[in-house]
């Protein structure tokens, strides 16, 4: 049996780190020659570690990203939208760096890769469930990150996932995120939706 | 401890940051089949350090 497990652990450089998940790398082009839906590409899905860096070290940095364009990391059977099942009855914690207001400088890539290294992580703990994915959108205007919940009315953990969103990001106790349900978002007048938590 | 590792394969795959991060470096082979999307796929491998 110890035999066993020094073979075990002589090959392990050559075993790959699984994920929990399986997720797809979205990207997303705001060119209005077309529709929505065609703007909106797959990448390529994973799930080990590994494959997740190889791809993160061939793609742009989102920092380098247009105005207009995001990337979106959802689990392989959900698409990055308000239409797919286990969107519909879910919203959004949203981070909103508003270049306008001056808030906060921050490195909207660096972010970004603490967001994603949360997701395939696990780093929700058992909350971890109902995480479906997540988006950054780059906008001349102001930046923006996203952490898509598949359930809205599960306070607790819609709570306890934005808690941990902030802390991950490192944003400072002034520095609010807002949780906005789809349905909301969806209905909106005016250009935000009604916020159903701040933290 | 119910972790995932090469002797526990049956364990949760939760990782924290710091553990992720440490591959990134090595990790500079292109993966197959990317699309052609020259807005963003790189032909070469870009490590962007975060510290």
């Amino acid at each position: 049996q110890i035999s066993d497990e020094v073979e075990k652990l002589q090959i392990d450089p050559l075993i790959k780190h699984p994920l929990q998940n399986r997720w797809c790398l979205w990207f997303f082009k705001n060119d209005k020659s077309k529709d929505w839906a065609d703007n909106l590409r797959q990448i390529t899905s994973f799930d080990t570690v590994e494959d997740f860096w190889a791809l993160y070290n061939h793609i742009q940095s989102a920092a380098k990203l247009a105005s207009g364009c995001d990337y979106n990391l959802f689990k392989d059977d959900i698409k990055p939208m308000w239409e797919d099942d286990r969107n519909k009855t879910g919203g959004r914690w949203l981070a909103s760096f508003d270049k306008r207001g001056g808030k906060l400088m921050v490195d909207i890539e660096k972010l970004w890769l603490e967001t994603v290294l949360c997701l395939i992580g696990e780093g929700f703990d058992e909350e971890s469930d109902i995480v479906n994915g997540s988006v950054v959108n780059i906008r001349a205007k102001g930046n923006k990150i996203s952490v898509w919940i598949g359930d809205y009315k599960r306070e607790e953990a819609v709570l306890k996932i934005g808690r941990r969103f902030k802390e991950r990001l490192g944003l400072p106790p002034r520095f609010q995120i807002a949780f906005e349900a789809h349905q909301d978002t969806i209905v909106k007048k005016g250009s935000s939706a009604k916020s159903r938590f701040t933290i | 401890e119910d972790q995932w590792s090469p002797l526990n394969q049956e364990g949760k795959k939760q990782y924290d940051r710091g553990f992720l991060l440490q591959f990134q470096p090595d990790c500079t082979s292109k993966p197959q089949g990317l699309p052609d999307i020259p807005d963003i796929v790189l032909e070469k491998a870009d490590v962007r350090p975060h510290l």
